[in-house]
């Protein structure tokens, strides 16, 4: 007869054989057979969806790279929880600080150097620490919050400051294992491959390029992936102007990002590309900084007149871009 | 009140449990997930340590909590069922003496584990050579063992109300959704007419908000944010008491009910 003390260690067992297995089912499903989440696009979705198991498990992989994405937000404030951006558009690096460095679009090959600003540069001295404001709790501040006692708790016991002040960016080093584990969990998940190699490039550039290889290799057809890669290498190349090989491995990632990501737009025809299904506002925004950056590569470093076709013909395509237009007429 | 009874009792519970293997098998398994955690390689880095803190913080919470709720949701149906709750009763031992032993040991069966686990997480932050912010990091066990103790009298109250099965999951789906639903109320209130905001009113002060109770984003980032001051900590006690108070002597007066 069967021990009834055995009973509780054998469901014990049983449960983290069947937790454990779950994640490791999860990652032996083939990426490309699911693409679910906020994070991509819906005709893909509905194309690729066909495996309910892939389905199942893939919904997994994306939701929890979603949720991870959000974490490394929580980290970067100090533990500080604002409204996630959930939505894909508000998810664009271009976005994210858009508003306050716009005005850096026309510097261009400063562009990358802040983790946020992989398709927009900023000037700040400090990567580190620099400061937003007016973003919105998670936990509300007093004047929203109904719970009086509870409420004041909730502020003293979470980490929490008033969304009226300043928040300070912390080290973004400790975001990496979200990083890591965000593209483990889902290797189609392009926003982890390009904020994740800007903070990586910040300690090992080589690595940092490794992690954007295993990226490219994931995704090849991610334009972000390869614009991003030739950020990285512009600040190597900032260090060495004499690198000509270096250089021809900028321009030629540059060239494939604008490649790609021209092919996967979709035609303005039909409306505004960022409205339209499979394409998003930060999408465009990254194609835009791509195209400025090869003209500018060209113009400092190659023909000048090429240059001028290419902001011609970029122009063509992204004819508000008031970058391409300036350096057109500085010609 | 006969405090030796009490310890008699206390001291059966945590000997029973230490005994048994469950909580052996949640701290093998939750020391396993941590040296997977301390065997993770992030890009070559080292000092990678609000990561690692923040896991096993999590791990240990969550292994402790479900401990804690299974152990107390067990005690009264077990001791009825298996009749050994006669020859315990027929001893001079009032029932709100027999209630507070059982408290008392399934607490500290709950720090038992905690202790484990302590072992362990600091066993590893020396290893990691990462700092262990000291203040905070005692500061969330205070506040953990008070959520353990609000757990444990709900799982006393609703396994006399309930079926055994039914009392965990209760309890288990209240911590594991404590911090969304704190938000979800949050959020629900501002787009709800007068009712429906008294409504959520009444449940955020009915439902105990043990995210309250949760230092552990603090104790991560700690170099940021500095212990929490006397007087919340005070509010913070005053504030579990309460569920506490309720719920032990809910279930007080429903186990002196009780017919054996």
């Amino acid at each position: 007869m069967r021990s009834p003390r055995r009973k509780p260690v054998r469901i014990a067992l049983f449960v983290f054989v069947v937790l454990g297995a779950i994640p490791m089912l999860a990652l032996r499903v083939d990426p490309r057979e699911y693409h679910g989440g906020r994070s991509h696009d819906a005709i893909a979705r509905s194309a690729r969806n066909a495996s309910s198991i892939a389905v199942l498990f893939g919904e997994l992989r994306t939701s929890m790279s979603d949720i991870l994405f959000v974490k490394t937000q929580v980290y970067l404030h100090g533990g500080v929880a604002y409204v996630p951006h959930h939505e894909a558009q508000q998810l664009s690096v271009e976005k994210m600080v858009g508003q306050e460095d716009a005005h850096h679009a026309a510097t261009g090959v400063h562009a990358g150097c802040c983790p946020h600003h992989l398709a927009g540069p900023c000037d700040h001295d400090d990567d580190s620490h620099h400061c937003h404001f007016g973003e919105q709790t998670v936990i509300p501040p007093p004047s929203r919050d109904y719970r009086g006692f509870i409420g004041r708790l909730h502020r003293q016991v979470k980490p929490w400051q008033d969304p009226s002040l300043p928040h300070v960016h912390t080290d973004g080093t400790e975001l990496l294992p979200w990083f890591r584990i965000m593209t483990i969990t889902d290797p189609n998940y392009i926003m982890g491959y390009s904020l994740g190699s800007w903070w990586v490039s910040q300690h090992d550039r080589e690595m940092a390029l490794d992690f954007l290889a295993e990226g490219i290799r994931k995704n090849p057809d991610a334009f972000q992936l390869r614009m991003g890669r030739g950020f990285i290498q512009t600040r190597a190349f900032r260090a060495n102007r004499d690198d000509m090989e270096l250089l021809e491995h900028i321009r030629s990632d540059f060239r494939d990002a604008v490649r790609l990501g021209i092919a996967q737009r979709p035609d303005p025809a039909n409306g505004p590309p960022e409205e339209q299904p499979g394409w998003s506002l930060f999408q465009e925004q990254d194609l835009w900084s791509a195209c400025q950056m090869l003209v500018i590569l060209e113009r400092e470093f190659g023909d000048p007149q090429m240059a001028r076709e290419l902001a011609a013909k970029y122009l063509g395509i992204f004819p508000d871009n008031k970058v391409l237009a300036n350096i057109l007429q500085s010609e | 009140m006969n405090s030796r009874a009490v310890r008699l009792i206390a001291g059966t519970v945590l000997k029973e449990s230490v005994r048994r293997r469950e909580i052996y098998v949640l701290v093998l398994v939750a020391c396993g997930l941590l040296a997977v955690i301390m065997r993770m390689d992030f890009f070559g880095l080292g000092g990678l340590t609000k990561f690692y803190r923040e896991a096993s913080l999590q791990v240990m919470g969550l292994t402790t909590a479900f401990a804690v709720i299974v152990l107390a949701a067990r005690q009264l149906p077990r001791e009825m069922e298996n009749r050994t709750i006669y020859p315990l009763l027929a001893r001079p031992v009032r029932r709100v003496e027999f209630l507070l032993g059982k408290l008392l040991g399934v607490l500290l069966a709950g720090i038992f584990c905690f202790a484990l686990f302590m072992i362990v997480f600091l066993a590893g932050s020396w290893r990691m050579q990462a700092d262990v912010p000291w203040v905070l990091f005692i500061q969330h066990i205070y506040l953990q063992i008070l959520m353990l103790a609000i757990l444990a009298t709900l799982g006393f109250l609703l396994s006399l109300l309930l079926h055994t099965d039914a009392a965990i999951t209760i309890c288990a789906l209240l911590f594991l959704l404590s911090s969304v639903s704190s938000m979800m109320l949050v959020n629900l209130y501002g787009y709800l007419d007068g009712f429906g905001q008294r409504v959520v009113l009444f449940l955020t002060y009915f439902l105990p908000q043990l995210t309250l109770l949760d230092v552990s984003e603090k104790a991560v980032h700690a170099e940021i944010w500095p212990p929490l001051g006397g007087a919340v900590l005070l509010a913070l006690s005053a504030y579990a008491g309460v569920y506490i108070g309720i719920y032990f002597l809910c279930a007080l007066a429903l186990f002196c009910r009780r017919a054996l």
